[in-house]
């Protein structure tokens, strides 16, 4: 008979292959580096790396298909079940979310409110969204957004030198920076569950 | 729907095994996944992820197809009766999980 633990891992075992592109946390890692390459190398050109844009980019590139070799290689692969639930997950609540934040951005820049913060938001509202997906598995992804909506919308100026509020800095741009690093931490905890549900075999070698 | 032991009278020995629940649970959640997969998410070698694939296969409850063009490559999914099965396993084991959290020993 199953015990409750075995049953736990199974469902573990489910949730990993129900979305197993979405637990190769090693993509959403590069994600955040690339929002981590943007604060300090931002499109605008200010900053001393300014000229360095199209070097990170290439890097983060090159790193992107050896991810991709790496899962395919150490993991094998998945085709997934285009399930209502992963139609509304994967297609149309990103679709809800861009729609929201172009919604969020029109509507702030009427009301003359506008700045770094409705990105911060956005983002925020992106991590909740992943978190729910599966909440037992990802409460990282609750826990940073709670980290970057606070960043975004707390009066932090009051406590900066300058009395700016960080979203607003021009260097380093603060809210890719501070989502960077939470995608960077949340990804890496995605590969960790990853790593620790599929288990090394004992031969080495595919079939 | 039965009572709990009636539940457990109506298992299912070919998907029950540890190692073929594993397997068929993680096929229940995709459409195919193919062999590095399987073993990777079982822990199991080659030889044992091959005899209970074989076992599975003949009981109907999956597919194997292995492709030669290229890189050869081994997928296996679930059958629809398969699907079926495992499901309606699935059910009976969260049932069980359930009646057995709120199970009071006689006297407790």
């Amino acid at each position: 008979m199953n015990t409750p633990h075995d049953i736990d891992r199974l469902e573990r075992i489910r949730a990993v292959t129900s979305d197993f592109s979405g637990y190769q946390g090693l993509y959403t890692a590069l994600l955040g580096l690339l929002g981590l390459w943007a604060a300090f190398v931002p499109l605008s050109g200010s900053g001393p790396w300014a000229e360095l844009f199209p070097v990170g980019m290439l890097l983060i590139a090159g790193l992107f298909i050896v991810t991709q070799r790496y899962y395919r290689r150490r993991f094998g692969k998945v085709r997934p079940r285009w399930t209502t639930k992963r139609v509304l997950w994967v297609v149309l609540l990103p679709i809800a979310l861009v729609c929201g934040y172009i919604a969020l951005m029109s509507v702030t820049n009427v009301l003359g409110v506008q700045g770094g913060w409705v990105f911060g938001v956005f983002v925020g509202v992106c991590l909740v969204a992943v978190g729910c997906s599966y909440p037992r598995d990802r409460w990282h992804y609750l826990a940073g957004a709670v980290l970057v909506l606070a960043f975004s919308l707390l009066p932090l100026g009051a406590i900066t030198p300058s009395g700016v509020h960080p979203v607003e800095w021009e260097y380093p741009v603060m809210v890719p920076l501070v989502a960077g690093l939470v995608f960077v931490v949340n990804g890496l905890l995605d590969h960790r569950t990853l790593v620790r549900t599929l288990t090394p075999v004992s031969e080495n070698g595919t079939d | 729907m039965g009572t709990p032991f009636e539940d457990m009278a109506e298992i299912d020995r070919l998907v029950h095994e540890p190692s073929r629940l594993a397997i068929t649970s993680a096929l229940l959640s995709c459409e195919y996944a193919d062999f590095l997969f399987l073993q990777r998410i079982t822990g199991l070698s080659k030889g044992n992820l091959s005899s209970h694939l074989s076992k599975l296969e003949r009981g109907g409850i999956v597919t194997v197809t292995k492709s030669t063009g290229g890189r050869p490559r081994t997928t296996i999914g679930l059958t629809p009766m398969g699907r079926d099965t495992v499901a309606q396993h699935w059910e009976r084991l969260t049932r069980l999980r359930d009646a057995a959290r709120e199970w009071t020993a006689p006297g407790e």
